[in-house]
């Protein structure tokens, strides 16, 4: 027995904490960690191959696939990237809408990553908290669109409808009057004064998951001087969003590369200071409420600027179905963009977002066809996870689980 | 930071083996794998550019490039069969067939550069950046995988993201979408055989390339 001294072990690839399915070998010493060897790709679906062989218009729905839980924030970038090509600029109310559903998005993100991180540490409380907060928003979602997750939203050239003015309401017998009356009582006006309402309701709800955290003792414990990365580190390491902002860059595409209508919006950046898991927890957490502030900022606009939300242009958008009644031309357009699509320029484009996880982008080349001819997806998280091995060297199996959270991967998003 | 700053940068320094061109915004820089290394450092070190983070590494096939499906022979359950018809035979963007772009961001200028290596089929290997940049280490992993390129000096070159004991590179053009195995569990042996698919492609929507410029 003497002569072992390295246990192997497997972490994976069905373990709760794994976030999905990963497989990480450990190698230990006793409990210390002294090499994370990850197996990614056992999720992997090829979607850039898939993209390959399809319109460029019916990949809107695979962008959703990549990161489950950053869904329109994926969109939003490779409908950035073939705009880009295409040289067209959005009208400004479709560019206010995707800013807000993009901050939507960052809400539902980061709940979702603060209730799973809080639950993989031990505190299960802050997941049903998170969890009630994201039904809100995710109702937000199924009135626009339809769809509660995998929603394809955004076209190149806008977004395909406008936000609904009603609001589905609670019925049925399961419920008492009374109770209905309560689930109800934001849901009489439009989806902007639900989401306005929701919007005056967060700030305190976000107390609430910080009074049950940030200065909780065994939070601090475990998660105060777990995977430190020093700021030229996380640079090197090609960190991106809130892992690198955790480690004291200040980089923010919405605020350095800014795109939608990021640059008309009152919001600041969080920055960590130490780079352990502690510092981007808080950065997140002050992410939420700036992600807040902005949809505030959107709504207030969208209430009183009335427009249209897509592009005019027969070639790269959809007639109306009421022309299509009465014009010859829309009928031809109207069968040309669904069974051709079009014509992108030859080129080659990058366009990146800040994705609640980091930065997320989409490299096409195009040679001229209907068919983007190399669809890259850059996911953040597949960066992110590079990094799990210096991340957790030398500390404890336990904070393993403590740095796959503060990662915020989705494998979705990591094998593509 | 403007093409002509990043061309007056460079210089004569590299002269000769360099081409530096810019589309949609976006700047290109060409470059001979001889060099490579050499090039990347001084972008990475230099005092004008600060290019300190590899954002993004990926591989393109050049086979089926500027090809489209254009004349019906006969059309079937099976979708239409198409031949092929190139119209392109130089291309800025396609020099041989295959490709290795590297996304480079500089986070003190806040400027992004595009940096892109030709390879052949007969000699994919290139020098690795791993000792520039730490995080090439999984994208060149990844594009070993999907594409086959032999990365001179990574460490660790094994595949990623596809299957343990997979064979071929699924996004080189001539890798069948379908995929060429398919594993099913067969009941007289009891167990797991791996047989070649039988699948057949079918194209609902051709490949059509027509250049009306209408959007430039």
């Amino acid at each position: 027995m003497n002569n072992i001294d390295h246990y192997k072990m497997n972490f994976g690839p069905q373990h709760p904490a794994a976030h999905g399915v990963m497989r990480l070998v450990l190698d230990l010493d006793g409990e210390v960690i002294k090499k994370v060897d990850a197996h990614a790709g056992l999720l992997h679906r090829s979607i850039e191959k898939i993209c390959e062989n399809n319109l460029y218009t019916q990949n809107v729905g695979y962008m959703d696939r990549l990161d489950y839980v950053s869904m329109m924030a994926n969109e939003h970038s490779y409908v950035l990237a073939v705009e880009k090509l295409l040289g067209i600029v959005p009208p400004i109310r479709a560019l206010y809408i995707r800013t807000m559903f993009d901050e939507i998005t960052r809400i539902l993100n980061h709940l979702l990553w603060l209730g799973a991180h809080a639950l993989d540490i031990g505190a299960m409380a802050v997941f049903l908290y998170a969890f009630r907060e994201r039904e809100d928003l995710m109702d937000c979602y199924e009135a626009t669109t339809g769809g509660r997750l995998h929603v394809a939203y955004y076209r190149p050239g806008g977004v395909y409808r406008d936000l609904p003015d009603s609001m589905p309401k609670y019925k049925g017998e399961n419920f008492s009057e009374k109770r209905l009356k309560t689930l109800n009582y934001n849901r009489d006006g439009s989806l902007l004064d639900f989401i306005s309402d929701f919007v005056s309701r967060f700030p305190k709800l976000v107390d609430e998951y910080e009074t049950l955290l940030t200065d909780n003792r065994i939070w601090k414990q475990r998660t105060v001087g777990i995977g430190v990365v020093s700021p030229d580190r996380a640079v090197a390491l090609g960190f991106t969003g809130p892992m690198l902002r955790g480690s004291g860059v200040e980089w923010d595409l919405r605020k350095k590369q800014p795109y939608a209508v990021y640059d008309r919006l009152d919001f600041r950046i969080p920055v960590g200071v130490n780079g352990d898991c502690y510092d981007r927890y808080l950065v997140r957490v002050a992410e939420l409420r700036e992600a807040n502030k902005i949809i505030k900022q959107c709504v207030d606009w969208l209430y009183k600027n009335p427009g249209p939300v897509m592009l005019e242009d027969s070639k790269i958008s959809p007639p109306l179905r009421m022309d299509m009644k009465t014009s010859m031309e829309s009928l031809i357009h109207h069968f040309k963009y669904f069974s051709e699509g079009f014509m992108v320029p030859e080129g080659e484009v990058y366009a990146a977002i800040e994705q609640p996880k980091g930065e997320f982008g989409i490299y096409i080349v195009s040679d001229g066809s209907n068919k983007p001819y190399r669809v890259k997806m850059r996911a953040p998280s597949y960066v992110h996870l590079s990094a799990i091995d210096e991340l957790s060297r030398g500390h404890l199996i336990a904070d393993l689980v403590t740095v796959i959270g503060t990662l915020d991967i989705v494998l979705g998003d990591v094998d593509r | 930071m403007k093409l002509e700053d990043i061309k007056s940068i460079i210089g004569s320094k590299f002269a000769g083996n360099i081409v530096v061109f810019s589309n949609v915004g976006e700047i290109t820089i060409d470059v001979n794998k001889d060099i490579l290394i050499d090039f990347c450092k001084f972008l990475r070190d230099d005092i004008k550019l600060k290019l300190k983070a590899l954002i993004d590494l990926s591989g393109v096939d050049y086979l089926d490039y500027g090809k489209s499906y254009w004349e019906t022979i006969d059309s079937t359950k099976e979708g239409f069969s198409r031949a092929h018809k190139s119209d392109l035979n130089y291309s800025l963007y396609m020099k041989k067939r295959f490709c290795v772009s590297y996304h480079l961001l500089s986070y003190v200028f806040n400027f992004r550069v595009r940096l892109r290596v030709f390879v052949d089929l007969d000699d994919m290997s290139l020098p690795s950046v791993v000792g520039l940049w730490p995080t090439a280490d999984w994208h060149e992993r990844e594009a070993y995988d999907l594409f086959g390129f032999i990365f001179l000096g990574h460490p660790n070159l094994i595949r990623i993201l596809t299957d343990y004991g997979f064979e071929g590179h699924p996004l080189r053009k001539d890798f069948p979408l379908t995929g060429e195995y398919e594993i099913r569990y067969d009941e007289n042996k009891g167990k797991i055989i791996r047989e070649a698919s039988f699948i057949k492609r079918v194209i609902n929507t051709p490949k059509v390339i027509r250049r009306d410029f209408r959007y430039r």
